[in-house]
């Protein structure tokens, strides 16, 4: 059990360090590790239910965030590190449904499938499309990376460093291990009575923001 | 069960990959597509101590419905504005577009 679990943080460090260092081919090269990690994942869920030693008191909900987590991660990476910037893209496709899937394990199903249509749906392709109209794909016309991203790593590192070291040191009030599912009725309530107010804002940002982009990027003949 | 500091710690390194994104990528929708990582963290963190910690108030999901809204608009928005600048300077490049720069 323990082996199994060895492999799969391998595998998981692999994945991380393929898409980090592997240059403008990483969608392909990044695939075939995380299906390994995937297929690892679940031998270890299956096979953990007939083990009784400490390791199996992972259970599989648990197991299932770590891939979870562990592919938004990857799709994150790739977002940042990529050097061509359709696969970027994709890498962003890849976090933001494991983001839905997150959601969906924390019982707040509305907000998984909301992520999904929204994002997955929606802003993704308009970022696809915009790629497209400005020609992102032609070789030597498009340099992604600045000159000063050892200022960005620096700050990256130390605001992770920052928070990591905030979550490690407090003391949380409540049970942090008991999820309250949030009921899609619940949410409506709130969104309907307390919160109706900025409902109607919302609704005044999104016309805003289709009529503005209308304009701004039409062509004047 | 899932510990509420995974959640958290998911959230904290999503943000800080979105941070590293925005300093160092120099292609507008690259920039863009940072931001929306670093708006996901938010909202993996919001749900998470909505659905932990405040059982009794839902007001972290309906934050997180908030932000989505915002983002999704807001990406619309700052793509016709980069469709906009590619159609005069014919680059997508920030360190290109210096017209008002001293």
């Amino acid at each position: 059990m323990e082996v199994l679990f060895g492999v799969f943080a391998a595998l998981a460090l692999l994945t991380a360090l393929r898409v980090v260092f592997s240059g403008g081919n990483s969608v392909v090269s990044t695939m075939a590790p995380v299906a390994f990690l995937l297929l690892v994942g679940l031998l270890f869920i299956i096979l953990s239910h007939e083990y009784t030693n400490a390791l199996s008191a992972l259970h599989a909900q648990q197991v299932v965030f770590y891939m979870i987590g562990g592919l938004a991660l990857t799709g994150g990476l790739g977002v940042v590190f990529s050097t061509d910037i359709v696969h970027a893209a994709l890498f962003l496709v890849m976090t933001l449904l494991m983001t839905a899937g997150v959601f969906v394990l924390v019982s707040a199903e509305f907000l998984g499938v909301v992520q999904i249509l929204l994002y997955g749906g929606a802003v993704v392709i308009l970022v696809i499309f915009a790629l497209m109209m400005t020609r992102a794909r032609e070789t030597g016309r498009v340099r992604v990376n600045g000159s000063q991203w050892p200022w960005g790593l620096v700050t990256g590192a130390g605001l992770g460093a920052v928070l990591l070291m905030m979550v490690a040191r407090t003391t949380w009030r409540g049970n942090t291990n008991t999820i309250t599912p949030a009921g899609i009725d619940r949410i409506g309530t709130a969104l309907f009575n307390d919160y109706a107010i900025p409902f109607e804002i919302a609704s005044l940002v999104l016309i805003v923001a289709l009529v503005g982009a209308i304009v701004i990027a039409r062509t004047e003949e | 069960m899932i510990p509420l500091q995974d959640l958290i710690v998911l959230s904290s390194l999503l943000f800080a990959l979105g941070v590293y994104g925005v300093l160092a990528r120099r292609h507008a929708i690259l920039i863009l597509m940072a931001v929306e990582l670093m708006l996901n963290a938010v909202n993996i963190n919001f749900v998470a101590f909505a659905v932990y910690l405040a059982p009794d108030r839902i007001t972290g999901i309906v934050f997180a419905v908030f932000v989505i809204v915002v983002a999704a608009a807001e990406v619309g928005l700052a793509l016709a504005i980069v469709l906009r600048v590619y159609r005069n300077e014919k680059t997508a490049n920030v360190d290109e577009v210096d017209l008002l720069k001293w």
